[in-house]
């Protein structure tokens, strides 16, 4: 079977069955838990789409100014990807009807993919105009030792600036390190440790056995790359992942693990929020209140 | 990885997992080189990993979505990434399968440093998330 059939085959189901069911409005229960630093840096995959459109249109109009034609890239359908919780925690609902929606947003990307746009006109100029220039080049020093850069003059980054605020790159890079720091803390919290040793036991006598939050999702995750390498039934994975997921689930309720991380978060955040960081989050969070009060409440409604 | 710059489309699928090829997710842009200014340009349309900072010394090069790139040496050892990427905004995550912790890095910019959350470890990458 070529890959084209086995995905029309195979894939068809699941994206019935699964995406239907999780894609229905309302079911947003992962913004619910615990999220690094309030969740300052993470959108949900509807608010990431309302952002990405209004982005697109700046930078079509930026270009178009500049004498360049430019097609906007649709998102990938595998963007529900980022509404997994950084911490590994699930609702019991979600886990019940999408499971760690690993196979429902893979298997909606292997279908429904968009195709990047190719640049329809890439030159040096076009380049030039789209990502800028070295001499408008600007290194913003972040946490952690990290070093960042952008052009100041390319159509992304105006768009950026104009959407989300001068501020927001420079902003947004420096929490999203900070808030990686927190999961990173988080994950070493002897709390949190202990708690994921107890739904271990936990998982253990649902007959799913896993010591850590990442060894359940990634043997989910194994199952459906092998069956998509050898273009086999996806189904019997579907249902793998709705089983172990529903018992990380209970187990992790069982546990309290939404507590632990509460707990562990907030010491970990403590921890890299000083006086000054505490500025700069207040501005991150009004910048992001700012642009989704934008966005959501007039789409295509974009600065000019 | 092979380090070789000829056919982007075959690269694909000698990087990407086949996961990723079977996802098609090529992000395949033209072939012009732009900055970082290194002794290797990035490609038009790749994200790259340099295991020297500031884009020392010739990228290792992807250009669809992968779940595992520590089998790649320039991303297991990477110091230093650069996003040339003509379409898309790319989600690199510090485990593989797409595991938290995950960075941003919008096209046409790149970490010059990568600190040490993320510094010899990038685990996955997924383009056109954001």
């Amino acid at each position: 079977m070529n890959p084209q059939r086995w995905a029309q085959v195979v894939l068809l189901p699941v994206l019935l069955g699964v995406v239907g069911c999780a894609a229905a409005p309302g079911r947003t229960a992962t913004v619910d838990l615990p999220q690094p630093l309030d969740g300052v840096t993470y959108f949900t995959s509807a608010e990431s789409s309302a952002l990405h459109d209004a982005y697109e249109e700046l930078v079509t109009r930026c270009m178009r100014d500049r004498g360049f034609a430019y097609r906007p890239t649709p998102l990938s359908s595998a963007t529900r990807l980022r509404d997994i919780n950084p911490y590994g925690l699930l609702s019991r609902e979600e886990a019940r009807i999408d499971g760690y929606r690993i196979t429902s947003s893979l298997a909606g990307d292997a279908q429904a993919r968009p195709r990047p746009a190719q640049a329809p006109t890439s030159t040096p100029g076009w380049d030039e105009a789209l990502l800028g220039t070295e001499a408008h080049r600007v290194t913003v020093q972040l946490p952690e030792d990290h070093e960042m850069y952008y052009n100041s003059d390319g159509c992304t980054y105006q768009a950026t600036a104009a959407l989300y605020g001068d501020d927001w790159q420079r902003l947004y890079d420096t929490f999203q390190v900070l808030a990686n720091r927190v999961v990173e803390t988080v994950s070493q919290d002897a709390e949190f440790r202990g708690a994921q040793s107890v739904w271990s036991a936990c998982m253990e006598r649902a007959g799913q056995p896993a010591r850590t939050f990442d060894e359940a999702r990634g043997r989910i995750e194994g199952a459906f790359t092998r069956a998509a390498e050898n273009r086999s039934d996806l189904m019997p994975v579907v249902r793998q992942e709705l089983a172990t997921a529903a018992a990380d689930a209970d187990c992790q309720d069982e546990v309290g693990m939404t507590a632990a991380v509460r707990a562990a978060q907030g010491r970990a955040q403590a921890a890299v929020l000083d006086t000054s960081r505490r500025g700069q989050l207040d501005q991150l969070r009004r910048l992001r209140a700012e642009v989704l009060r934008r966005v959501t409440a007039s789409p295509g409604a974009t600065p000019r | 990885m092979r380090q070789e710059a000829h056919n982007p489309v075959r690269r694909v699928a000698r990087v990407g997992s086949s996961l990723a090829a079977l996802t098609a997710a090529a992000v395949i842009g033209s072939m012009l080189t732009a900055a970082p200014a290194s002794a290797d340009p990035c490609p038009g349309g790749a994200l790259c990993a340099y295991t020297q900072y500031d884009w020392g010394g010739a990228p290792g090069t992807v250009y669809g979505d992968n779940t595992n790139l520590l089998q790649y040496t320039k991303f297991a050892n990477a110091a230093s990434l650069y996003n040339n990427g003509n379409s898309c905004n790319v989600t690199v995550y510090y485990n593989t399968g797409y595991r938290a912790p995950a960075y941003n890095l919008n096209r046409g910019t790149g970490w010059k440093r990568l600190g040490s959350n993320l510094y010899h470890h990038v685990g996955s990458n997924r383009w056109c998330l954001y």
